[in-house]
């Protein structure tokens, strides 16, 4: 009675056995042909060897010795080369940070990025340092003698080797792509710790803004002071020394329910003012604050617009009561499709899927540029704006790279001699000084191997400019200003 | 090297898979696999490989002793191999955390080793520690082949992290494998989950517990702490089940088949349950060799059961804080124990989920905090001792809204709706086609986009591989 079902069950089973084997065997074959395809997609295919995404150089092959077998680190190695270098990354990481985007919604169009609760009580910010902290900051005894004259080493760094006749003037410098850091081999740099303290994204379309959380203290703020005090002592009553600390978005564009997340930049700002003895402050944070509405800052990267920087730069004139031209006298440039580093350094898809408009100023005077090394040698005369540079590096378009010394002659009325002591928001000044003053060098602090005291005294300088930004004035206790002045 | 690295993922496996099935002779595929298991250990530490070497020489030999007639003989190598294997843990797991705490008890300032973790060594010494009591209590031969033994011990799927594969789980598989097509599927589709939860899940919650958990502790929120806590326990779980999913699907490409390491343990209804589903292979490993080992007889099980949860604690890692994690866990099971089963079953089902994961939550929190200042910020944190509103703060704010998709995801791969979607479909042709088409889309969708965020984000170690 029971056999026909049992063996109709059994025949089902086995029917069920065969279908199953079937989707498995389709399974792993359309499984195994995209696993394959990839793999020798990952093989094949060019690997690239810069990221315009990252604006870094990529990891490269590791070369092989038996002490890095050993650690691990040519092993290791190969696999950071693999994944770092992937053929097609900066497209696959734009993919990768697309899919990021759907594991949530934004909250009034606000996406905060490696931001966590700040204590809840913050350190203090008075407005004005004590008597004590003035004390502090007051000049330490001055070195008697000089500074020993640095030895200037018959070449400079490898490669940089002066040559015998002059270079030509027009041609540009061959040169890496600006702002580009070696992976795994970064000098130690203020600027890369910018983005440790987490970065707002917010708005949309083209009002879509990344604000990156500014942190600092006193201490630091007041030693960046006290090396600019240090400075005039030495250079005495025939140098003025200016400080310039350049504000970022932050303190402009945070909204007011987010600001526990950031130390105030206008507090320490306004912290120096009365530490600087005989340095005159200049107050580009109040000279952006009445510009707020135009583009002065850019909205994707971390630098400002060249727009505020020609308003801080008004302001310094006026301040050192020096020729200045109008804006309407520069030519106007604009570099469409802009999308700087916040991008990279949030993988926020909405600032890569609204780029801005990067605008910049050519002034109609007369100059001439030249670089040299950071031993001041080997003069190229080249292009004070690299117009060449690929869009996404469009910041770059002042000065190329920062570990150049730069040296613009001009035809300004004034003879003065300007030095710029900057880190990278300084280049973007720079063409805006070119009728204030005849000649103007600009130095980067992290890459100047030589005495600035010594070096200020023998170019003649007659104005000191310091313009760099709060991050760099304020929040980091670098021993680059007093290496420059004591070496 | 991580199974979820492109280069071992798209360079290392093909390689090895596509010379495995090339050779048609078992003994060639066995030496294809203890070649490349043995190039996968050297990859990551070619320093401790020699320590590898010299644990598998030594136990194989003491477990021939120990298989020997002579009583005496075999008892002694028994005891002189437990004692070779748990040494490996104390001097280069547990020397540093013993000196210091040995000098902060005593007042000495004895110099604390600083000796390198050697890559898998929590795992391979139980591997070890299991072989020589099954050949002690005949539950399995000592194996006769060394080659054998150690592609037993090297094995790369479980090289160096879990399950804990017992040899008596694959002496036949080390010998004798079948691999049918339903094997290679259920293998590779197996890696595609695996790897899926690694890369998809864990990595991007654990940039949810670094940013809550990154911070000021004393500034979260109750809800904040909670929430961080909780969030950390879903990163823990796929973190620990993709790599264990990974490696019994690897295993099963080759042929073998890998004891279960994971099973929902968040559908548990009491402690002792989550542990049975959690770390199955681990908890099994105390269960069988410490918890009931002659010593702890019925009279002592309160103190077998502490030892238990004071040694799974330490296990993972050299640090107070698991062990205290371990006794809380320990703690909660012995007052289910005292309670009982029948009393427990009286409960109502939504209190019994309300507390396990509640308790869980607590757990993976102490799990997270080293440091004991920021543990017990963080334990004050949870019933608002720090001071702090309920809910609070905007960071806590946006990452709910900014991860609404991913923490349901998470929360939906935790349960088994996926298994029993599955079932129900299989029951007829018509669903078995579905389900099988479906699960080939998902697998492929799971590479590819897993394949993308592995390029894209940094590298996240496996949780797993530091113990």
């Amino acid at each position: 009675m029971n056999e026909k079902p049992a063996a109709s069950r059994i025949r089902q089973h086995g029917r069920k056995q065969r279908l199953q084997r079937v989707l498995a065997l389709i399974g792993v074959t359309v499984f195994l042909s995209v696993f394959l395809s990839i793999s020798a997609a990952m093989l094949i295919l060019k690997r690239p060897e810069v990221s315009d995404l990252e604006k870094r150089s990529l990891a490269e092959f590791p070369s092989f010795s038996f002490s890095a077998l050993l650690d691990g680190s040519y092993t290791q190695g190969i696999i950071r080369y693999f994944t770092d270098a992937a053929p097609y990354r900066d497209e696959i990481h734009d993919a990768g940070n697309g899919l990021s985007e759907y594991t949530g919604f934004r909250l009034d169009d606000v996406k905060m990025h490696g931001i966590s609760e700040p204590p809840v009580q913050r350190p203090a910010e008075t407005a004005a340092p004590t008597e004590t902290e003035r004390d502090a900051v007051t000049f330490p005894a001055a070195p008697e003698t000089e500074p020993p004259e640095t030895d200037v080493p018959e070449t400079g760094p490898a490669g940089t080797d002066a040559p015998e006749t002059e270079p030509p003037v027009t041609e540009p410098p061959e040169t890496e792509p600006p702002e580009t850091q070696s992976a795994g081999t970064e000098k130690e740099n203020p600027e890369e710790l910018l983005r440790d303290n987490g970065i707002i994204v917010l708005g949309s379309g083209q009002s879509t803004r990344a604000i990156m959380m500014y942190y600092g203290s006193e201490g630091a703020t007041a030693a960046y002071a006290a090396s600019l005090n240090r400075y005039k002592q030495q250079l005495g009553s025939g140098v003025r020394v200016w400080s310039m600390i350049i504000p970022t978005a932050v303190s402009y564009y945070l909204p007011e329910k987010y600001q526990k997340y950031t130390f105030s930049q206008k507090a320490h700002i306004d912290y120096s003012v009365p530490l600087l003895q005989d340095v005159k402050n200049v107050d580009a944070y109040g000279a952006l604050l009445a510009r707020v509405n135009e583009p002065i800052i850019t909205r994707t990267d971390h630098h400002w617009a060249p727009l505020g920087a020609y308003y801080a730069a008004e302001r310094f004139a006026q301040d050192a009561g020096v020729p200045f031209a109008p804006l309407s006298s520069y030519q106007r440039v604009d570099r469409e499709g802009y999308v700087g580093t916040m991008y990279s350094y949030t993988g926020d898809i909405k600032l890569k899927n609204n780029p801005e408009t990067f605008t910049y100023y050519k002034p109609a005077n007369s100059y001439t540029t030249t670089y040299y090394n950071t031993y001041f040698q080997n003069p190229q005369v080249s292009n004070l704006f690299f117009e060449w540079v690929d869009i996404g590096y469009s910041y770059g378009v002042f000065l190329g790279t920062d570990n150049q010394i730069a040296v613009i002659d001009t035809d300004s009325s004034n003879d003065g001699v300007l030095l710029v002591v900057k880190d990278s928001y300084g280049n973007a000044l720079i063409p805006f000084f070119t009728g204030s003053f005849q000649r103007i060098i600009v130095i980067d602090y992290r890459y100047f191997d030589l005495n600035l005291v010594t070096f200020c005294r023998e170019q003649g300088v007659t104005d000191l400019l310091f313009a760099a930004c709060a991050f760099s004035s304020c929040a980091v206790e670098h021993p680059y200003l007093e290496e420059m002045r004591t070496r | 090297m991580l199974f979820a690295d492109p280069f071992f993922l798209y360079v290392f496996f093909p390689i090895c898979t596509i010379l495995y099935f090339v050779s048609k002779n078992g003994r060639y595929r066995n030496a294809v696999l203890l070649l490349f298991s043995l190039l996968f250990y050297a990859w990551g530490d070619l320093k401790s490989l020699p320590l590898l070497l010299v644990a598998a020489a030594l136990n194989f030999l003491l477990a021939r002793r120990i298989a020997g007639k002579n009583p005496a003989a075999a008892k002694a190598a028994l005891v002189c191999g437990i004692l070779f294997d748990l040494g490996l843990l104390v001097v280069f797991k547990y020397a540093a955390f013993l000196t210091e705490n040995f000098n902060t008890l005593t007042g000495l300032s004895l110099p604390v080793p600083q000796i390198a973790l050697p890559l898998g060594v929590s795992f391979y010494t139980f591997r070890l520690i299991s072989y020589l009591l099954d050949v002690r209590w005949e539950k399995t031969p000592a194996e006769k082949s060394f080659s054998r033994f150690l592609l037993y011990v090297s094995l790369f799927p479980c090289t160096v992290a879990g399950p804990v594969v017992r040899y008596a789980d694959v002496s036949e598989e080390l010998r004798i494998r079948q691999i049918a097509v339903e094997d290679l599927y259920a293998g590779v589709s197996r890696i595609a989950v695996g790897l899926g939860k690694k890369v998809i899940l864990a990595d991007l919650l654990s940039g949810i517990t670094a940013e809550i958990f990154g911070g000021e502790i004393a500034s979260l929120s109750v809800l904040g702490c909670w929430y961080g806590a909780a969030v950390y326990a879903l990163q823990m779980y796929f973190d620990f089940s993709g790599y264990s999913d990974m490696a019994i699907g690897i295993a099963r490409v080759f042929g073998f088949s890998f004891p279960e390491n994971f099973n929902y343990p968040f559908v548990c209804k009491t402690i002792a349950e989550f542990w049975q589903r959690w770390h199955i292979t681990l908890g099994a490993f105390f269960r069988d060799y410490l918890l009931y080992v002659p010593i702890f007889g019925s009279p002592r099980k309160y103190l077998g059961l502490f030892l238990v949860w004071f040694s799974t604690g330490l296990w993972h890692g050299a640090a107070w804080n698991f062990v205290i994690w371990g006794l809380y866990f320990g703690l909660f099971i012995l007052l289910e124990n005292l309670i009982g089963k029948k009393r427990i079953k009286k409960i109502p089902l939504p209190v019994r989920h309300l507390y396990t994961k509640l308790v869980i939550t607590v757990g993976f929190g102490i799990f997270y905090f080293t440091d004991p200042a920021r543990l017990g910020a963080f334990l004050s944190g949870l019933f608002g001792g720090n001071g702090n509103p309920f809910f609070g703060g905007e960071t806590l704010l946006h990452s709910l809204a900014g991860n609404a998709f991913l923490l349901a995801a998470a929360i939906l791969f935790s349960l088994p709706v996926v298994p029993q979607i599955k079932k129900k479909l299989e029951e007829t042709p018509a669903g078995l086609v579905v389900s099988g088409v479906l699960s080939t889309a998902s697998s492929v969708a799971l590479l590819v986009v897993s394949t993308v965020l592995m390029i894209t984000a940094e590298s996240h170690p496996f949780l797993y591989a530091n113990f």
